[in-house]
């Protein structure tokens, strides 16, 4: 978890005589299976979800999309059906481009028909909270980077316990997509288990949406940059699913200390209870922007 | 109230075996090492005219009672001149046996510290023993003498790979091992991960390693006990031993503080490769610190022949950190009182109190705003009373027992977060371990040796705390469900586990060079080290055997055959075993492992099995010296909600490990080492598909495996060359040793791990991955050292 990451990043100067050499394996890929991508959230305008296949870790391509698929969701009221664009990708657009599928506390459902299957998944919309601001300060050296300006995001987790939420932020309108600028929030904090809740946003969390270099460490933002944050409100399940992904996908970085291979639980299943690849998530979402000055 | 009813019993039995005997005197004493005066552990000690004899015990004491006579008393002990003596044995009589060094073998390599045909001739299997004067010539990573590398050159020991704290013995993972630092239990046996030992070579004495056959007077744990014990310090003069390293620099001072009644031993280390580092560091990185050090501490007192005091300390700590932003630091203390009390010439008695504690300590945040600190801690008090009767050299009883008081401290943490706090501790657990043991040893029709012993072992897990129940699993990568909270006051049994534990060891002379053994024990551990990663690392947590988990169990039986040749200049062994394990700890997919307060309900039990055939062989003495050892073994895991609930092999299971030890002496000087090290892969688990979720690139394992595939063997190659002080008196003696560890420069792989390349993906554009071989040493590694002795 990303806990550990932090406290063996201190311990890292492990690497007097390391070394890490790219090389080829044979990982024994056999077959693909279905994989819905379903994060879909209640703003307005288009929602898309994704259905297509897995592949081998090493194919090093974007996925094959599943063009037969039916795909709806529901909420206690509406269904709204997701149409086939292209390459697997299911898209839902509002009627008069302002309707939005529901609100915070409903329940939404997800059907997939394709090849004589039935995926279905079930899921809340869970409350997220307002961004307070993303201010700017001036860093010694924070985490073993270049002393700089960093961005910290101030934002108070709603009181009550078990609040899960995924923050995206961009740096220049690019989305920080790196395994190690995952940022999920556990009620204020890393994850479950302590009495953390309804305070600001922890440090490590505040700092997270600085984006990573290279070297794995926080870069610093320059004059005229904008850094932009959102917060998606989403389900235990679905920040369960994005801790182990966290997890394995910095693995790497645990060094000698590495976690065993363990793999992400989603919350679809097929018409036999068995679970699916992938995760239907309807997120609230908070935004904010700020430009460096 | 049973079990006392049930020692009566068993004592009494034997007081009548042994009080059918004629009018007996009993020699009783120390033997010692004439120039130093520390007492040799192990030592043989027997009489020409009926053979009888016996083993020195871990004080250097040792107890013979035979029919009135005139004998030949014998002390030896290899790489030491024979003692011979004659007794007339018409009362009971003391002697303290004084060993001067051999000056045939005086700079001979001796790769074992125990009497000649010990390997045949004792009862003990699936024991060894490091000579530490064997150790520091052997060829190290940058040159410093290594206990815990060194027994890993042992049949049955193996570790999950270069650099990982702890070790393994005979399949069990690292917390099956009893790491005993003069009795007081150490927890996290490393210092800079995995590199480098808590254990000071310039004060330890003797290094005993049990993997079977393990006596009842030791338990807790159920794959071995490492037994180490400390110089008591010179008792004759002051001398000062120290050496200058790659690494670290250590210094001990050991003299007598009241001639032949009281002496002492302070021994330090200090590591310098922040000093060294310092230069090379980008002077961004702030002011890193990272270092370690350590003090051990002994001292004795001897107040009459009967009676014998010592004081024994340990303390050592690691330290990390990034200026005043952030800081990690651990370590050990141990501290050991003992007391040594002669009832009779017979009847030796040794009372032990310890305390031990490993903590941690992390802190981020410079400011009062936001900041974290976390501490945690395991700390034990204990008592142990423990008794050896001596009752005729063919029979020696054994009994005792042991208390230990446990205070689990998983986290005491607080967090603050712009300015408001928060405590984030985890409850404290405590619980009390408690055991009693008979163990008796006897040697019937002269060639079959027995010891056979039972230990009855309780663990109490105790409050005041919440107690947790949790349901089963019920799915595959989701945490036990909580299902009911309750309190416990201060004190209350939560839950309470008794075991009996039956030991026993026999061995059947085959002729005068050779024997078979055999043993089988049983073993019960109330404690586990929670840790899910590859190595070991310093922040994982110990817990007790709670509501939620239960103790775990093993079995083993082993069998070996063992033969002397040559005049016993070449020993061979050749064991097997086959141990059960049960109710080992595992965990669920994505544990939660640390500071959570619910982190029973990230816990799996499972079983455990583990063979092998161990073979050693070993030339002792001359010129060329050295070991041959080959383990052929498995080890496996069973574990529901693991592997599709199928049998799979452990991380650090090693189908083939040769090791290769050998010492050449130039001449009266120069000693040639080399260490060649042979190991099948580890097994380890790959992803073989992946899919894409928001962007993100997520690697899948399809059939839910766990450890299918092996990574490439590890070989590695070291030499040293030692260079040794003029022969002959003199204050000051000085030794070199250069060496070079991996010699040809192999990239042994530590693991294989999986991981999308460095580039920031571009929105709608695939992620690149790749694998990556990480190897903890890639290069060579020269080293130069200095060791000195002043007296």
């Amino acid at each position: 978890m990303k806990k550990y990451t932090y406290i063996l990043a201190l311990a890292g100067i492990l690497g007097f005589a390391s070394c890490e050499d790219p090389i080829t394996v044979d990982n024994g890929f056999e077959a693909s299976q279905i994989v819905v991508d379903a994060w879909i959230t209640n703003e307005e305008g288009q929602q898309i979800i994704d259905v297509k296949e897995s592949q081998d870790y090493f194919d090093n391509r974007l996925p094959t999309g599943i063009t037969n698929a039916e795909v709806t969701v529901t909420n206690a009221e509406e269904t709204f059906n997701f149409v086939h664009v292209a390459d697997g990708q299911y898209v839902w657009t509002p009627p008069t481009g302002s309707e939005i599928i529901g609100d915070v506390g409903d329940e939404f459902t997800l059907k997939i028909e394709v090849d004589n299957k039935t995926l279905t998944s079930t899921t809340q919309l869970n409350r997220v909270p307002e961004i307070d601001s993303i201010s700017i300060f001036f860093e010694d050296e924070p985490f073993g980077a270049d002393e700089g300006f960093f961005a910290e995001l101030y934002a108070r987790d709603l009181p009550g316990k078990g609040d899960t939420y995924w923050v995206k932020s961009y740096r220049n309108d690019t989305l920080l997509n790196r395994p190690q600028e995952l940022n999920i929030i556990y009620d204020a904090t890393f994850d479950a288990g302590t009495d953390i809740d309804g305070t600001t946003f922890i440090r490590p969390l505040r700092f997270a949406i600085n984006a990573v270099d290279d070297d794995g460490l926080p870069r610093n933002v320059d004059q005229g940059d904008k850094v932009k944050c959102e917060i998606y409100s989403i389900s235990n399940e679905a920040f369960r699913f994005l801790q182990i992904v966290q997890e394995q996908t910095t693995n790497g970085d645990n060094s000698i200390f590495a976690l065993p291979v363990a793999n992400s639980r989603g919350n679809i299943r097929d018409e036999n209870g068995d679970l699916v690849l992938g995760v239907f998530n309807v997120a609230a979402v908070s935004r904010e922007e700020v430009e460096v000055n | 109230m049973k079990l006392i009813k049930l020692l009566t019993v068993f004592l009494s039995i034997l007081f009548i075996s042994s009080s059918i005997s004629a009018q007996e005197y009993t020699v009783s004493g120390y033997i010692k090492d004439a120039d130093n005066g520390e007492t040799l552990i192990g030592a043989f000690i027997y009489l020409t005219e009926n053979g009888a004899s016996t083993v020195s015990n871990e004080y250097g004491f040792y107890s013979i009672s035979v029919e009135a006579g005139t004998y030949t008393l014998n002390g030896t002990y290899l790489g030491y001149k024979d003692m011979v003596q004659t007794i007339i044995l018409d009362q009971s009589t003391k002697i303290e046996i004084e060993l001067g060094p051999d000056e045939n073998t005086l700079e001979e390599i001796v790769v074992t510290a125990e009497e000649v045909d010990r390997n045949v001739k004792s009862l003990e299997m699936s024991v060894n023993k490091l000579d530490i004067k064997t150790l520091t010539k052997l060829p190290t990573l940058l040159g410093e003498t290594e206990i815990l590398r060194g027994i890993q050159l042992l049949p049955g020991v193996t570790s999950v790979g270069e650099g990982a704290a702890g070790f393994n013995v005979r399949g069990g993972s690292i917390d099956q091992n009893l790491v005993l630092l003069d009795e007081a239990p150490v927890y996290n046996s490393s210092h800079l991960f995995g590199f480098f030992s808590v254990f000071n070579p310039d004060a330890v004495k003797d290094v005993k390693l049990y993997k079977g056959g393990i006596p009842a007077r030791y338990g807790g744990r159920l794959s071995s006990i490492l037994d180490v014990r400390m110089k008591e310090g010179n008792s004759k003069e002051l001398e000062i031993t120290g050496g200058v390293g790659t690494i670290f620099s250590r210094l001990a001072v050991e003299a007598p503080i009241v001639k032949d009644k009281s002496s002492f031993i302070i021994a330090g280390r200090r590591s310098y490769i922040d000093v060294l580092s310092k230069p090379f560091l980008d002077e961004d990185v702030g002011s890193p610190v990272l270092n370690f050090y350590d003090l051990t501490l002994k001292t004795n007192y001897k107040f009459s022949d009967k009676d014998q005091l010592f004081l024994s300390g340990y303390f050592g700590r690691d330290n990390f950190g990034f200026g005043e932003s952030a800081g990690f630091n651990w370590g050990n203390q141990t501290g050991t009182v003992r007391w040594n009390h002669l009832f009779s010439d017979k009847l030796f008695a040794n009372l032990t109190t310890y305390y031990s504690n490993y903590d941690y300590q992390i802190n981020f945040g410079d400011t009062e705003e936001d900041s974290f600190d976390w501490n945690a801690k395991i700390k034990n008090y204990s008592v142990k009373p423990e008794f050896s009767w001596y009752i005729k050299p063919q029979n020696i009883l054994r009994f005792g027992g042991q208390s230990i008081y446990y205070i689990f401290e998983p986290a005491n943490a607080i967090s603050v977060s712009n300015d408001v706090t928060t405590d984030i501790s985890t409850s404290e657990q405590y619980s009390i371990e408690s055991n009693v043991f008979v163990e008796n040893e006897i040697t019937l029709f002269d060639k079959l040796q027995i010891n056979y012993g039972l230990r009855l072992s309780h663990f109490a897990y105790l409050g005041e705390r919440n107690v947790y129940t949790f349901d089963d699993t019920v799915e595959r990568g989701v945490q036990k469900p909580l299902i009911n909270v309750t309190q416990a006051e201060s004190g209350e049994v939560i839950e309470d586990f008794f075991n009996l534990e039956p030991r026993f060891s026999l061995k059947a002379d085959l002729g005068d060079n050779s024997s078979l053994k055999a043993s089988y024990n049983r073993t019960a551990q109330y404690i586990h080290l929670l840790s899910n990663t590859t190595a070991s690392t310093p922040v994982d947590i110990w817990t007790p055997a709670t509501n939620n988990i239960n103790p775990a169990m093993a079995d083993q039986v082993a069998l070996g055959y063992f033969q002397n040749f040559k005049d016993n200049e070449y020993e061979f062994s050749g064991e097997i075993y086959y141990k059960k394990l049960n109710d080992l700890v595992d965990y669920i997919d994505g544990a939660d492992l640390i500071l959570n307060e619910f982190v029973e309900s990230q816990i799996l039990d499972g079983d455990g099995r583990a063979y092998g055939t161990e073979l050693m062989l070993k030339k002792a003495e001359g010129r060329f010296s050295g070991w041959i050892s080959y383990t052929l073994a498995r080890s496996e895991r069973q574990v529901n909600g693991i592997n599709n609930n199928e049998w799979y092999p452990s991380r650090f299971d090693q189908t083939h490990n040769l090791s290769v030890t050998t010492f050449y002496e130039l001449n009266d000087r120069l000693t040639l080492s080399a260490n060649f090290v042979y190991n099948s892969g580890t097994p380890t688990t790959f992803a073989n598909s992946g899919y894409y979720q928001q962007g993100y690139f997520i690697p899948n394992n399809d059939n839910n495996v766990r450890n299918n595939v092996r990574i490439p063997d590890y070989h590695r190659l070291d030499f040293a060359l030692t260079i040794d002080p003029k022969p002959g008196e003199r204050k000051w003696k000085g030794q070199w040793v250069f060496g070079i560890y991996n010699i040809y420069s192999r990239r042994n792989p530590f693991s294989i791990y999986f991981k999308q390349d460095g580039e920031r993906v571009t929105v709608g554009q695939p992620v690149n991955t790749e694998a990556i071989r990480l190897s903890v040493i890639g290069n060579f590694i020269p080293s130069v050292s200095y060791n000195f002795t002043f007296k």
